[in-house]
C-alpha cells in the first residue's frame, strides 16, 4: 500500500509540474488586472505539485500508508474487473454503429457470460428483458436521441 | 447446442425488433425536420426556433423539432448540422450569431460558415442596445463620453461573451467615441444583464429580447442601439449614428440554414414555409412577446446579405485589432 | 392584491380537476426523471414543449413544468442514496451519507427521511415565497461578481470539510475538481483550454458524467473486486420505515437545512448544490457525534435534502418577481411562458394574477403529491438493493452509459464515463474522498469566472472583495472557518503528541 501511495503521489507531482508548464507556455498567464486563460490552471498545477509533495514526504515520515489500514490492496481479482471494463469499452465503440439494442443487447449476454459466469440460456433471457424493459422506457421518454446504427442505414 | 440456438436466437430477435428502415421518400417533407440550435434552451435563438417550431405545423404536414446542442460557442451544434447529411431533415437554426459571422475572423473553424451551409431564410435580427442602470447618473451616450471624458476612469461594460457581437460593438464605441471602455464578459446575456440589472456594472450591451423586459420595469435606461437605422422593437432609441457616432454593426443575425448540398427544391420549400410563418400575425405577435423583430428575407438575398456581414465584421475586428492570443 | 385573497383565489384555480391531473402528471414524469441518469428536469421541459404550446392555459403549463422541475428533485435523492448515483449537482451531498445507510441495510431510512425533509423544505419555501418574494428578490441581485466569488470560495472550503481525515487529500480533490472545470471554453478570454485538438472536448466534461462515473461506476469497479460479493447491501435490509429515533435526530437537521436552503437556494448559479453543502457542514459541526459523518448519520440526509428542496422553491422567486432564470429548468419555464404570452417579472402578480397564485398555490398541492406518491415507494425501493449485483451492476452501468450518451449524443461522453469511472476506483484504492472533486468541479467556474470578472471591474484591485459588503463578510466566513479548521487539526496532533 505504502508503495502504492508513493507512486500515485510522485505520478502527482510531476502531473502538477506538466499542468502548471502548459498553462504558462500556451495558455498565458496574463496581468492581474485581466489574468489570462492560463492564470487559474497554473495555480492549480503549482498547488498540485506541492500537495504531491506533501503527501510523498508524508509515506516517508510515518512509515505506514496515510489512513486507515486496509488489506485488500493487491486484492485485484482481474477476471471479473478486466472483462467488464473491456464490456463497457466495446459498448461505447458499438453503440452509434450497432444501434442502441443491439449494443445493449450483446453486452448483458457479454456481462452475464464474462463478469457473472452464467449459462447461455440464462445470460440471453436477462439481456432480453433488460434491454427490452430500457429501450421502452428510454425510447419514449428520449425519442429521437438514440442511435439506430450506421451499419444499418 | 442448446446454448448456441439460444444466443442465435438473441441476436436474431435483437435484429428483428430494430425499427424497419425508412423508405426513401420522394415528398419532402416525409418525417420530422430537426432544427438544431446550437444554444442553450431559454436563449434568444431558443425562443426564437420554439416560436417557429409551435407555428412550423400550420403551414407544412410535418412537424418542426427544436433540438439544443450547445457547446464551443455555438460550434459544436452548428458542425453537427454541417456534418449531416443534405437532405433537409437537418437544419441549422440561428444562422447568423456571433460564431458564424465573427469567429471564422479570430480563429481556425473546422467549417466555412459561408461555403459548408446554404442559407434558407432570415428570420430577425437581435442588434445590440447600449443600456445603463436606472439608478446611474447617465441619460445618453453623450453623458457617457462626458463622463469618460472628464473622469478619465474606465467605464465598465457588461458583455455576454468574449469577442462576441456584443462585445465587439462597445468596444467600437468606445474607440470611435473615445471612451476607455473595459468590457467584462460572462456566460451569455442573462447572465450579464442580470449582473447590470444589479448595479454591478456602469452600463452593458445586450439585445432587445434581454433588454426590453428590464426596461419596461423600470430597471434599465436605453442609451443607443448600434444598427444602421432603428431597431422595430425600439423604435424610440436613437442610433449611436444619431447621436454623432460612427459605429454600426449588424448586431447578431438570426435565420435559417441547411447544409451545403441540400436539393433547391427542398431549399425552396423551407424558404416558402418561413415566409408563410414570418408574414402570419400570430406569429409577429409571439415575436413581439418575445421582443424579437420579424425581419424576412429570402435565401438568395439572405446569402448576400451574410458575405455582407461576414465582411463587415471581418473590417471591424481589423480595426479594433481585436485577437483571440 | 391581498395576499390571503390571492392564495384563495389561487387555490379555487389550482385545484380543478385539469389542473390537479398535470400537477400530478408533472410529479410523477419528474420523479421519473429524477431517477434517471442524464436527463435532467430542464432537459426535459425543452421535450416537451411541443406539448406544452397545446395547452391553452399558461397556469395548466406552468403546474406542469413546476411539477416536472419538483419531482426530479425528489427522484434525485432515490438514486443517490440506493445508487450512489447523483443526478444533479444538488444530490451528491446525499450520496455521501445516504449511501452509507444503503448499505447498511437502511435505505428505507434514509429515503423515508428525505422524502418527509424535502415535504416540510418545500412547503416552508413556498410559504417564504409567498409572503416574502419582492424582499429576497432585491437581495439576489445584489450578488454581483465580487459576492457570487467569495459565496464559492466559502463553498469550497466546505466541501474540503467533507474529505474526511486528510486535508491534504481533500485539497487534492478540489485542486484536481478545478482543473476538471476548466477544461473546455473559458467565458472571459475566449480561449479553449485543455481540448489538446479533441473537438468534443471543446465544451468541457459534463457534471453527470463525471459525477456518475466516479462515484457510480467507481463503486461497481470495487464491487468486482470481492469474488464474494453478491450485493449492495452488505447487511440485511433491517427496518423500512425511520425509527422514532431517526426522526428526533433529524428533526432539527431538516429545520435548519430548510432555513439555509431557502435563502441561499434564491443566489442565482449555485444556489442548490452550495445549500446542500452548508447544510451538510452545519449538520456535522452541531452533532454530537461528528465521526458517524459519512458513515451514516442521519443528519447527514435530512439536512442537505431539506436544503436543496428549499432552494428549488426559492429559485423560482428570481423567475416570478423579476423575470430572471436562476438556473436552467427555470430558464425553460421561462421560455416556456413567454412563448404562451406571460411576462415573468415584477408586473406578473398585476397583469396575471392568477397565474401567480395559481402557481404558488399547486406548489402546496404538488408537494404534497410527491410525498404521497414517494412515501409508499419508499419500501418498494429499499428492496432495490437487494437485487443481485450481477444483474444490478451492469443494468446500471447501461443507465449511466445511455444517459451519458443523451447529454450531447457522441460516443466519446461513455468513454469520458469508464474514464471517471476508471480514475473513481482508483481514488477509492488510494483511499480519496470523491465528493470534494465533484463539488470543486460545480463551483470552479463561478470561482474563477467571478474572480477573473470582478479584477475587471475594479481593474486589477483585491480591494473590491473588501470594499463590498456581503463579499466582505462572506470572506470574514471564510476566514473564520479556515482558522477553525486549523486549530481543530493542530489540537489533534498535540493531543495525539501528548498521549502515545
Amino acid at each position: 500500500m505504502q508503495r502504492a501511495e508513493r507512486i500515485a503521489s510522485a505520478c502527482l507531482v510531476a502531473f502538477g509540474l506538466f499542468v502548471a508548464y502548459y498553462s504558462r507556455e500556451y495558455l498565458k498567464l496574463g496581468i492581474l488586472i485581466s489574468p489570462g486563460a492560463g492564470f487559474f490552471p497554473f495555480w492549480i498545477g503549482v498547488a498540485l505539485t506541492a500537495l504531491g509533495a506533501v503527501w510523498l514526504l508524508a509515506t516517508f515520515l510515518t512509515g505506514r500508508a496515510t489512513g486507515p489500514a486496509e488489506s485488500a490492496c493487491g486484492n485485484l481479482v482481474l477476471h471479473r474487473f478486466l472483462p467488464a471494463v473491456l464490456l463497457i469499452v466495446l459498448y461505447a465503440w458499438l453503440f452509434e454503429k450497432a444501434g442502441y439494442f443491439l449494443s445493449t443487447v450483446l453486452f448483458m449476454v457479454g456481462w452475464q457470460r464474462g463478469v457473472e459466469r452464467k449459462g447461455w440460456t440464462k445470460s440471453a433471457v436477462i439481456a432480453l428483458l433488460c434491454a427490452g424493459g430500457m429501450y421502452a422506457l428510454f425510447s419514449y421518454l428520449l425519442k429521437g436521441v438514440l442511435p439506430t446504427g450506421t451499419w444499418f442505414s | 447446442m442448446k446454448r448456441m440456438i439460444a444466443l442465435v436466437a438473441t441476436v436474431l430477435f435483437a435484429f428483428l425488433a430494430l425499427p424497419a428502415a425508412s423508405m426513401a421518400a420522394d415528398v419532402y417533407p416525409s418525417k420530422p425536420v430537426t432544427g438544431v440550435v446550437p444554444m442553450a434552451a431559454g436563449g434568444s435563438s431558443d425562443l426564437m426556433a420554439r416560436a417557429i417550431e409551435k407555428f412550423w405545423t400550420k403551414y407544412s404536414n410535418q412537424p418542426l423539432v427544436v433540438v439544443n446542442k450547445p457547446g464551443g460557442g455555438g460550434v459544436v451544434g452548428t458542425e453537427q448540422v454541417v456534418r449531416s447529411r443534405a437532405d433537409g431533415y437537418t437544419l441549422y437554426i440561428g444562422y447568423g450569431s456571433g460564431h458564424d459571422v465573427v469567429m471564422p475572423s479570430l480563429q481556425k473553424m473546422p467549417y466555412d460558415p459561408l461555403k459548408d451551409l446554404v442559407p434558407v431564410a432570415r428570420v430577425s435580427i437581435h442588434s445590440v442596445v447600449i443600456v445603463t442602470g436606472a439608478k446611474s447618473p447617465f441619460n445618453s451616450i453623450k453623458d457617457v463620453v462626458a463622463f469618460s471624458k472628464k473622469e478619465g476612469k474606465p467605464v465598465t461594460t457588461a458583455v455576454s461573451v468574449k469577442a462576441g457581437a456584443v462585445d465587439l460593438a462597445l468596444t467600437a464605441f468606445g474607440k470611435a467615441a473615445g471612451v476607455n471602455i473595459v468590457t467584462v464578459p460572462f456566460s451569455g446575456g442573462a447572465e450579464a444583464t442580470t449582473a447590470l440589472a444589479g448595479g454591478h456594472l456602469m452600463i452593458g450591451g445586450g439585445h432587445p429580447s434581454e433588454v426590453i423586459p428590464h426596461i419596461k420595469a423600470g430597471r434599465f435606461k436605453a442609451l443607443a442601439v448600434v444598427l444602421p437605422q432603428r431597431d422595430p422593437t425600439l423604435p424610440d432609441v436613437p442610433t449611436l449614428k444619431e447621436q454623432g457616432i460612427d459605429v454600426a454593426t449588424w448586431g447578431s443575425i438570426k435565420g435559417l440554414a441547411a447544409p451545403a448540398g441540400t436539393p433547391k427544391e427542398v431549399v425552396k420549400y423551407i424558404e416558402g414555409t418561413i415566409r408563410k410563418i414570418c408574414s402570419d400575425p400570430e406569429f409577429k405577435k409571439t415575436m413581439a412577446n418575445l421582443n424579437q423583430p420579424v425581419l424576412y428575407q429570402g435565401s438568395e438575398e439572405f446569402a448576400r446579405f451574410m458575405r455582407q456581414a461576414t465582411a463587415d465584421y471581418a473590417k471591424l475586428i481589423k480595426e479594433l485589432n481585436i485577437k483571440i492570443d | 392584491m391581498d395576499i390571503f385573497a390571492g392564495l384563495i383565489n389561487g387555490f379555487s384555480i389550482a385545484l380543478t380537476p385539469l389542473n390537479l391531473l398535470f400537477a400530478f402528471l408533472g410529479a410523477l414524469f419528474g420523479t421519473a426523471v429524477g431517477v434517471l441518469p442524464g436527463l435532467g428536469p430542464a432537459a426535459t421541459i425543452a421535450l416537451l414543449l411541443p406539448a406544452i404550446y397545446v395547452i391553452d392555459s399558461p397556469v395548466t403549463a406552468i403546474i406542469l413544468m413546476a411539477g416536472i422541475f419538483y419531482g426530479s428533485m425528489y427522484g434525485g435523492s432515490t438514486t443517490s442514496i440506493l445508487l450512489n448515483l447523483p443526478g444533479e449537482a444538488a444530490s451528491v451531498v446525499t450520496c455521501i451519507d445516504g449511501y452509507q445507510m444503503a448499505r447498511k441495510g437502511r435505505a428505507g431510512a434514509a429515503l423515508g427521511i428525505a422524502a418527509i425533509g424535502s415535504f416540510i423544505a418545500g412547503t416552508v419555501g413556498i410559504v417564504g415565497m409567498t409572503l416574502f418574494a419582492p424582499m429576497i428578490a432585491d437581495f439576489a441581485l445584489s450578488f454581483g461578481p465580487p459576492e457570487k466569488f467569495a459565496l464559492a470560495f466559502v463553498g469550497l472550503l466546505l466541501a474540503v470539510t467533507l474529505s474526511g481525515s486528510s486535508i491534504v487529500k481533500g485539497l487534492v480533490m478540489m485542486a484536481l475538481g478545478l482543473l476538471l472545470a476548466a477544461v473546455g471554453l473559458d467565458p472571459i478570454s475566449g480561449k479553449t483550454r485543455f481540448s489538446f485538438g479533441v473537438t468534443e472536448l471543446q465544451s468541457g466534461f459534463d457534471f453527470v458524467t463525471l459525477a456518475m462515473g466516479v462515484f457510480g461506476l467507481g463503486e461497481i469497479f470495487y464491487g468486482l473486486e470481492s469474488v464474494i460479493k453478491s450485493e449492495i447491501a452488505t447487511t440485511k435490509v433491517g427496518q423500512v420505515w425511520p425509527t422514532l429515533r431517526d426522526w428526533a435526530a433529524a428533526r432539527m437537521a431538516i429545520l435548519r437545512g430548510t432555513l439555509v436552503g431557502f435563502f441561499v437556494g434564491v443566489i442565482p448559479g449555485g444556489g442548490a448544490v452550495i445549500s446542500s453543502l452548508v447544510s451538510y457542514a452545519v449538520e456535522k459541526k452541531m452533532s454530537k457525534r461528528p465521526e458517524e459523518f459519512g458513515q451514516g448519520a442521519i443528519e447527514g440526509v435530512a439536512g442537505p435534502e431539506s436544503a436543496n428542496n428549499a432552494a428549488s422553491s426559492s429559485s423560482f422567486i428570481p423567475l416570478l418577481t423579476l423575470g430572471i432564470p436562476g438556473n436552467a429548468s427555470i430558464a425553460m419555464i421561462f421560455a416556456a411562458l413567454l412563448i404562451k404570452g406571460v411576462t415573468p417579472g415584477p408586473f406578473l402578480i398585476q397583469e396575471h394574477p392568477d397565474v401567480f397564485w395559481g402557481v404558488i398555490a399547486s406548489m402546496y398541492i404538488g408537494n404534497v403529491m410527491l410525498l404521497v406518491l414517494n412515501l409508499p415507494l419508499v419500501g418498494l425501493w429499499a428492496q432495490l438493493v437487494r437485487v443481485p449485483f450481477g444483474i444490478m451492476a451492469p443494468v446500471i452501468i447501461l443507465f449511466t452509459a445511455i444517459g451519458s450518451y443523451s447529454i450531447q449524443g457522441q460516443a466519446f461522453d461513455i468513454y469520458c464515463l469508464v474514464g471517471f469511472g476508471l480514475f473513481g476506483y482508483l481514488l477509492r484504492k488510494l483511499r480519496f474522498e470523491p465528493g470534494p472533486l465533484v463539488l470543486a468541479f460545480v463551483l470552479g467556474p463561478m470561482v474563477e469566472g467571478s474572480m477573473r470578472q470582478s479584477l475587471l471591474m475594479s481593474g486589477g484591485s483585491f480591494s473590491i472583495f473588501v470594499e463590498r459588503p456581503i463579499s466582505l463578510a462572506l470572506l470574514g466566513l471564510f476566514a473564520v472557518l479556515a482558522l477553525g479548521q486549523a486549530a481543530v487539526a493542530l489540537q489533534k496532533k498535540l493531543r495525539a503528541r501528548t498521549n502515545p
